[in-house]
């Protein structure tokens, strides 16, 4: 069997895949363009996508005519808005292009390095580690407002609803401390006493999301039970969805400088060659191992399943079980209905204020990589981008977090069952 | 069932249901005694105690032997007869297993869904009957994903199916409890994984066993299978370790009478109306009876008619495509006897448990004498005596049958064959396999090496030192497909209440239940009156009527593209050429038939389903050759030979090809015969076939010209698989048209 004909057993194999990530939404790989080394000049040939067999059914928009590539997303950011994210990757072409000219450059590491002033960037053969110091709290609630808290939840009780929790209140049963000595509640009231005494984090977390569910905020309050030092924040970008294809990018934030007790640090880790990924794994999970709390946006479903699958992959396991506060949950408790949706960037945006000029659309991190790998010299640019994008992530994850922790101080402690806490009238 | 009573049965039959005439064979198999073995030595006293409280004291030999064989750390192959007690046989020593080590697992692996619910309740009642822990689980597409976890974590016995497994490797890390623990694989049935399906399924195995060896695991291997001549090499084949082939039979059989009656002798295309006879005559005299049909339709027909004559005795029908619940009724039903007869398809070939028969009845041949074997073995269990009973009908391989017994008594089994060189398989495979764990090629594999190389150059896979993974982004298991089995259904529903009736295959939905059908379901007749294929719907209401519908399919050809290769063969009499081809299979019309005469017909407008494959087409220019006076029935006969011999010259399985003969060729406007892969895309079958073309037409030519039958049989030119009742069949003219292509 000659060459020729694995290589054509080759493409059929990867026609068949199109078809499904076409259906999927994981968008193709733009076609090589003609041979030129250097990058079209702005304003030079059209930028008509010539995207590889369009679907019937599926629009494919061109979003012709911008040459500024700031104007250019807007542009689409408009449309997205208008007709759902989804058409933001019709142009693939073009937002390819878009991102080679706002990181022109032929080297990631200098990419990101010229990104991020104070960051210090090591690179190796297959590997970039970034390290950023920032001025970010890793918010921890004090014990005593967390306590407080977790006592007027009378709802943690078993056999306290809403309304039964209400007349205990007029009965000036505000707290579960003063229940302690409830003919009804007593007992239950001590034990939680007891458990919140000593019980540890995990089993207090145990306890909250039982009564209230996972998602609840008031497990926010567990941090009380940490110092900031045991925090990882964590967010991965990835070459698909499916944990058989490689994590490119792993987003790993903690309090772990010394001359900078409580700041974050924002590290990026990022394969430059396929075989930077073992490598970025296996750090992943050390770190993971190194913290007792993990805190990410949607990573009890993604990341840390997608981390746990990949360390499989190369034949390790994550050791321990950190406890996991993942703020989508608590996010979608605590702003559903009041923002345009419960995407992390929409939440910074709308809650925290912070804007991003120019951010990879997370389904076109599969095409950007592959795109990349495919010529990691011309589109040094792409692989920037996606570590760019991460490190923003971890920004705001760590932002929301804060947040998060200040909106369950200020409001006295005081959450119901459900989760809103007392005396949010939505969202200033 | 004593021999008496099966011989007066049979006596009756001559009397009111089998003509003078028909019966062309009837003849009594003999009985053989049990030859028994006490339980191996050594065995866990749970699994003693678990023999001694279902009273069984000494096993079968074969049993004995492949427990042994089993517990002392050999792969087993056990290819025994229907019915003879392999499940307690491969179910002991994995018993032994798990009551030895309290964290040992095993995996069961089905071809069939419906066989994993029989399993289930025989480890029900063996952790029951033994306390040993056991929790079995069926874990495949049906389990709901909120008892996956529980059953990830808990089950030391999984039973499933390789498509489940093909689809659950790269979530290891999910089984990371099972996999450490993993003592046992037990593949049953292993017959059934043949040709491209067995090809995949082998490195669906080989990939489950490279997972567990990251685990540590190197589980044994027990695979069961019906007879088939050369057993551990099937084995071999299929899970790439050495197995002891276990193949003396030491199970009972009672006396078997064995008859053939030919209904086709008027020439009369069904079967049918004489199977309905004889089905109603054993019923009626107290013989609980299991009848095989060919098709889903007959098993529906014969069922409504024979029950019509069984005197008020219930018989159903039996067939894929009812519900699963349903379908566990009727089996239980049939258990326990308060149905005496069942209709099937051979949806019941397998070992699904019905309880013990009284008399077979096969209504036309199932296609292979291991089929064969398979259904009549169904009857007799426990040595009693029992009757088989084949009824043909009036195509020509059943007639041929009819006067060519020794064909079935014989008992010359078809093997299965497994290609592991296929380089489409393998590289699906090797993506499927680099996504779950890096893929270490070793050098010395230049096959694989550069299959992998090539994958990598488009980056599907990426080499790195850890050896190659995955550089795709959708999961490559889906692109994979074990068979050609869709994954597209459409539901039946009463139009009247909205229940739902059954799921069909959408192939089958377009063939069968088009608007206007007749679609028999559970014995009764249903009118389609809509069929909504975006929404994968079909609304019908019952109604009586007395006739029944046929679509009608055509079938083109034509070339995609030019020819990649070309032989030039002889000027003027033939040449030949490889490469894509595009199969239009049409469906025009219906007829309405009552009574096999047509009574209606009306145009259809469905959709036209395009295969697009790789074939070879043999041109012969002249419309006339010296010495053949039947070109059509000539070629047809030598298409028929080349597609029959596949699975000895390139290791297929002949449903994974297909054939097709034309007096004009669109190409060439000439005649020509076609012949190409099942398979969507082309799996390389037929190029494999081309390449070695003038030796694969020598081959066909020795299997005509040493077959004694004198115008063709199953054993050269007839085709069980043929669309076109065999017809027309020249067998003489194969022959000279071979020996031309040869140049002889």
């Amino acid at each position: 069997m000659s060459g020729k004909d694995r290589d054509r057993i080759a493409q059929l194999l990867d026609a068949r895949l199109k078809e499904l990530r076409l259906r999927d939404g994981v968008l193709p790989s733009a076609p090589r363009r003609g041979k030129s080394p250097n990058p079209p000049a702005i304003g030079g040939a059209s930028a008509k996508p010539d995207l590889e067999s369009p679907r019937a059914g599926r629009t494919v928009e061109s979003i012709g005519g911008f040459f500024d590539p700031a104007a250019r997303l807007n542009a689409v950011s408009a449309r997205a808005a208008r007709t759902g994210a989804d058409s933001v990757l019709s142009d693939v072409p073009g937002m390819i292009e878009c991102f080679r000219q706002r990181y022109p450059g032929r080297d990631v590491a200098e990419i990101i390095g010229r990104e991020f002033e104070t960051a210090t960037v090591a690179a190796g053969p297959d590997f970039i580690e970034v390290c950023r110091p920032t001025d970010m709290e890793v918010t921890v609630m004090s014990r005593s407002r967390a306590v407080t808290a977790i006592s007027s939840a009378l709802w943690l009780l078993p056999g306290i609803r809403e309304k039964v929790a209400c007349e205990l209140c007029g009965n000036g049963n505000a707290t579960i401390d003063s229940l302690s000595s409830h003919h009804r509640f007593g007992s239950a009231a001590a034990r939680l006493l007891r458990t919140l005494d000593r019980g540890g984090a995990a089993r207090v977390s145990a306890i909250i999301s039982d009564r209230g569910g996972a998602a609840h905020p008031l497990n926010l309050a567990v941090t009380a039970w940490f110092e900031p030092r045991d925090f990882l924040f964590l967010d991965i970008e990835t070459g698909g969805l499916f944990g058989g294809s490689p994590i490119v990018v792993a987003g790993l934030a903690s309090a772990c400088d010394p001359a900078r007790p409580g700041l974050a640090v924002v590290k990026i880790l990022c394969a430059t060659t396929p075989d930077g990924e073992a490598e970025l794994v296996r750090r992943t999970v050390e770190e993971i191992e190194g913290h007792k709390v993990l805190v990410s946006f949607n990573g009890k479903s993604f990341d840390l399943p997608y981390v746990s699958q990949r360390a499989a992959y190369y034949g390790t396991v994550i050791r321990n079980d950190p406890l996991h506060l993942d703020l989508l949950g608590y996010s979608r408790r605590l702003f559903s209905g009041k923002t345009t949706d419960c995407r992390l960037s929409t939440l910074a945006l709308e809650i925290l204020g912070m804007a991003r000029d120019l951010d990879v659309p997370g389904s076109l991190v599969p095409c950007f990589y592959e795109n990349y790998l495919k010529e990691p010299a011309r589109n040094a640019g792409l692989l920037a981008a996606i570590a760019i994008h991460n490190c923003y992530d971890m920004d705001q994850t760590v932002r929301l977090f804060h947040e998060h922790i200040k909106r369950l101080e200020g409001c006295g402690g005081v959450v119901d069952q459900e989760g809103a806490l007392a005396g949010s009238e939505g969202v200033e | 069932m004593t021999v008496g009573q099966i011989k007066e049965a049979i006596a009756g039959l001559g009397h009111d249901s089998i003509p003078e005439g028909e019966t062309v064979l009837s003849t009594w198999l003999p009985a053989h005694e049990a030859r028994l073995a006490p339980p191996p030595a050594g065995l866990h006293p749970d699994v003693l105690d678990f023999l001694s409280r279902v009273r069984i004291e000494s096993l079968y030999s074969h049993q004995a032997r492949a427990c042994e064989l089993s517990m002392t750390g050999s792969n087993v192959i056990l290819s025994t007869s229907t019915a003879s007690g392999k499940t307690l046989a491969f179910t002991l020593p994995v018993l032994h297993e798990l009551a030895t080590d309290p964290d040992a697992c095993a995996l069961f692996l089905y071809p069939l869904k419906a066989l994993t619910n029989d399993q289930l309740d025989v480890f029900s009642s063996v952790q029951d009957m033994s306390g040993v822990q056991i929790d079995a689980a069926i874990y495949d597409g049906d389990t709901p994903r909120a008892s996956r976890p529980r059953i990830r974590q808990l089950s030391r016995v999984i039973l499933s199916n390789p498509w489940e497994i093909h689809e659950t490797l790269p979530y290891h890390h999910l089984w990371r409890r099972f996999f450490l623990n993993l003592r046992y694989v037990v593949i049953d049935e292993a017959h059934r994984y043949t040709g491209v399906f067995g090809s995949n399924v082998a490195q669906v195995i080989r990939r489950l066993a490279r997972v567990a060896s990251v685990y540590g695991a190197s589980p044994r291997f027990i695979l069961a299978s019906a007879s088939i001549p050369d057993a551990s090499r099937h084995a071999l084949a299929l899970t790439g370790h050495e197995a002891v082939c276990v193949d003396d039979d030491g199970s009972p059989a009672g006396e078997k009478a064995l008859m053939v009656v030919n209904a086709g002798l008027d020439g009369s295309g069904s079967p049918a109306a004489r199977t309905r006879d004889i089905v109603a005559g054993l019923v009626r005299r107290g013989i609980k009876t299991l009848c095989f049909t060919r098709s889903r339709r007959t098993a529906e027909l014969v069922a409504s008619l024979s029950a019509d004559r069984a005197g008020g005795l219930p018989i159903s029908p039996y067939r894929a495509g009812y519900l699963p619940a349903q379908r566990r009724q009727l089996e239980q039903a049939f258990r326990d006897g308060s149905i005496r007869g069942v209709v099937s398809t051979n949806a019941l070939e397998l070992g699904i448990d019905i309880g013990d028969l009284d008399a077979v009845v096969v209504s036309g041949y199932p296609g292979s004498v291991s089929a064969f074997w398979q259904q009549v073995g169904r009857a007799g269990r426990r040595g009693g005596a029992s009757a088989a009973i084949f009824v043909a009908g009036g195509d020509i391989l059943d007639q041929y049958l009819a006067s060519h017994t020794e064909i079935l008594t014989d008992r010359v089994f078809e093997r299965a064959t497994i290609d592991l060189h296929n380089p489409h398989i393998l590289a699906g495979h090797a993506l499927c396999a680099a996504s779950e764990l890096p893929l270490k090629v070793d050098a010395g594999d230049g096959h694989l090496y550069g299959i992998a190389k090539s994958l990598a150059g488009g980056g599907l896979l990426r080499e790195t030192v850890n050896g190659f993974i995955y550089g795709g982004s959708v999961r490559p298991q889906e692109a994979v497909r074990l068979d050609r089995i869709g994954s597209k259904t459409v539901s039946l529903v009463d139009g009247r209440t909205g229940d739902l009736l059954e799921n069909l295959d959408f192939d089958r939905a377009l063939r069968e239940a088009f608007v206007g059908a007749v679609y028999m379901h559970q014995a009764a007749t249903w009118i389609v009156r809509e069929l909504d294929l975006e929404a994968l719907r079909a609304v019908a209401e019952r109604q009586d009527v007395d006739y029944f519908t046929v679509a009608h399919q055509e079938r083109q050809v034509e070339m995609s593209g030019d020819p990649e290769l070309t032989l030039p063969g002889h000027p003027g009499v033939w040449s030949a050429g490889l490469g894509g081809l595009s199969i239009t299979h049409t469906i025009t019309h219906y007829l309405k038939k009552r009574y096999g005469n047509v009574i209606g017909s009306a145009p259809l407008d469905l959709p036209r389903r395009i295969l697009e494959t790789t074939g070879f087409w043999i041109d012969f220019p002249a419309s006339e050759i010296r010495g053949v006076i039947d070109l059509p029935g000539a070629m047809h006969a030598l298409e028929h030979t080349i597609v029959g011999i596949s699975p000895i010259a390139i290791s297929c399985d002949p449903d994974d090809l297909a054939g097709f003969s034309t007096m004009m060729a669109p190409h060439s406007g000439a005649p020509a015969i076609f012949v190409y892969d099942g398979y969507d895309g082309g799996l390389g079958l037929s190029e494999r076939a081309f390449r070695d073309l003038p030796r694969l037409v020598a081959v066909a030519l020795d299997i005509l010209q040493g077959c004694r039958c004198a115008s063709g049989c199953p054993a050269c030119c007839l085709s069980p698989r043929c669309g076109n009742n065999n017809q027309p069949m020249d067998k003489q003219g194969a022959i000279t048209l071979a020996r031309q292509v040869l140049g002889l």
